[in-house]
């Protein structure tokens, strides 16, 4: 059973919805929201599985609303027209429906969804349970300036500390969002993120080469080419941690 | 002056007043959500989308309209809105009915309301007002457009349907015409138009 929540500021849209999803009895709508506020609320309490959202709403857009999130369900959009899919296809949603929406097109995307599910457990293995800590499979939002993505964990090398900002690293990005270095570690699971330095938490495996540095210190070279240094301090943790 | 006459006819059908997309397919997928809640209203909210989408086409033929025919197809716009918004959209109209003759240039009032919605009510979580005022100031004929919000928000985004409604003012009308809009009291935008009374 996958829990879902609709976002949309039109009641009768939600109503359309959820008569649409009647024919999926293995997706249950448990909640619905008429604004970003009310979604984020909702998602944070509820957890869903999936989210169907509209992205013009009043007050906050869509985007703006899973850029506040700490972690992404899977994003359905749902658009009147489509001068918005390409910006959905950008930050890589699951899927984008048009309303009205076609009965074709929402079981395509449920399909995909399936898929999608299926592929994560595989990966997965296990089932995490510690809601509060991010896991390599959690997907996040990006959102800088106009530009947005989801991303998930496990594709980010590197957060770098900038004032107030942290730097976040993937493919040939390096967005800025409002977190603090320390804020950010408090929530990764430690096994897959470690600390190397005041300044950057590394991903243990998207290092490329480790090198012997001054001091007893380590030198980290990324995937992605980023030299970063272990602080002494670190080292000797690094060291234990890489040897189990 | 039969060359200015053919160039301002082209120039009137160039700017042509497109009624957005968004309306129309969230008009439609309401429309599939009541057919079930409410066949009547249903059946009436077709009705009034299908005169919407003939006006809109008709208004690339004519240059002008008598008011009262523009004020009906408002009418049936707000009346779709009012599905969408539900309680977050309320409507107030203020008519002098010696001003439904007034010639006006179609499609023009929609345009204006359909800003008020888009930039003041849909922006509002609490959505807002829109009153439509027309009446008579010394030899012109006023409407006004107001909608709870705030101008800022509006004259950054959306240049196309003002610069067009003032375009065709000064084409139809020439100088005598005014068009403008105001933030007035604090929480209510303003759109005024200024058109020459005409008598019959």
């Amino acid at each position: 059973m996958l829990k879902a929540i609709i976002i949309d500021d039109e009641r009768l849209a939600r109503n359309e919805l959820k008569k649409l999803l009647m024919d999926y009895p293995e997706i249950e709508v448990v909640a619905e929201a008429a604004n970003a506020g009310e979604g984020i609320e909702k998602i944070e309490n509820i957890n869903p599985d999936l989210i169907f959202l509209d992205i013009q709403m009043p007050g906050k857009t869509g985007f703006d609303m899973l850029s506040e999130l700490d972690r992404i369900p899977n994003v359905i959009f749902t658009t009147a027209y489509d001068e918005y899919a390409l910006k959905a296809f950008e930050v890589n949603a699951l899927d984008y429906l048009l309303k009205p929406v076609e009965p074709k097109r929402l079981a395509d995307a449920i399909q995909k969804l399936h898929f999608q599910e299926e592929r994560e457990q595989v990966s997965n293995g296990t089932v995490n349970v510690n809601k509060s800590i991010l896991y390599e499979q959690d997907q996040v939002f990006v959102k800088d300036g106009e530009r947005c993505w989801f991303v998930k964990l496990n594709e980010i090398r590197l957060f770098e500390s900038v004032g107030n900002y942290a730097k976040v690293y993937f493919g040939a990005h390096k967005p800025l969002i409002l977190k603090s270095l320390n804020a950010l570690e408090e929530r990764l699971d430690e096994k897959t993120f470690f600390r190397a330095n005041r300044k950057h938490i590394v991903n243990l495996r998207l290092i490329d080469k480790i090198e012997p540095y001054f001091n007893g210190g380590l030198l980290l070279e990324m995937k992605g080419g980023e030299k970063i240094e272990v602080s002494r301090r670190q080292t000797v943790k690094f060291k234990e941690m890489m040897s189990l | 002056m039969k060359l200015e006459a053919l160039v301002k006819e082209l120039e009137l059908k160039t700017i042509k007043s497109h009624i957005n997309p968004h309306f129309i397919f969230n008009a439609l997928n309401s429309i599939r959500a009541l057919i079930d809640e409410n066949p009547v209203r249903a059946r009436d909210a077709i009705t009034e989308l299908s005169n919407i989408l003939r006006s809109s086409m008709q208004a690339e033929k004519l240059e002008i309209v008598p008011f009262e025919k523009e004020l009906n197809i408002v009418k049936d716009y707000l009346a779709l809105e009012y599905i969408r918004f539900e309680d977050r959209l309320r409507v107030e109209y203020e008519i002098d009915e010696d001003t439904l003759d007034q010639p006006v240039p179609p499609m023009m009032l929609q345009t204006l309301v359909e800003n008020a919605i888009k930039h003041g009510i849909g922006k509002q979580v609490s959505g807002g007002v829109i009153k439509i005022v027309s009446d008579f100031k010394g030899d012109y004929h006023e409407l006004l457009v107001e909608n709870s919000g705030h101008l800022s928000l509006l004259v950054n985004e959306d240049g196309f349907g003002l610069s067009s409604t003032r375009n065709r003012l000064q084409l139809l009308f020439g100088d005598k015409s005014n068009f403008e809009i105001k933030q007035v009291n604090g929480n209510v935008v303003q759109a005024r138009v200024l058109i020459p009374v005409t008598i019959n």
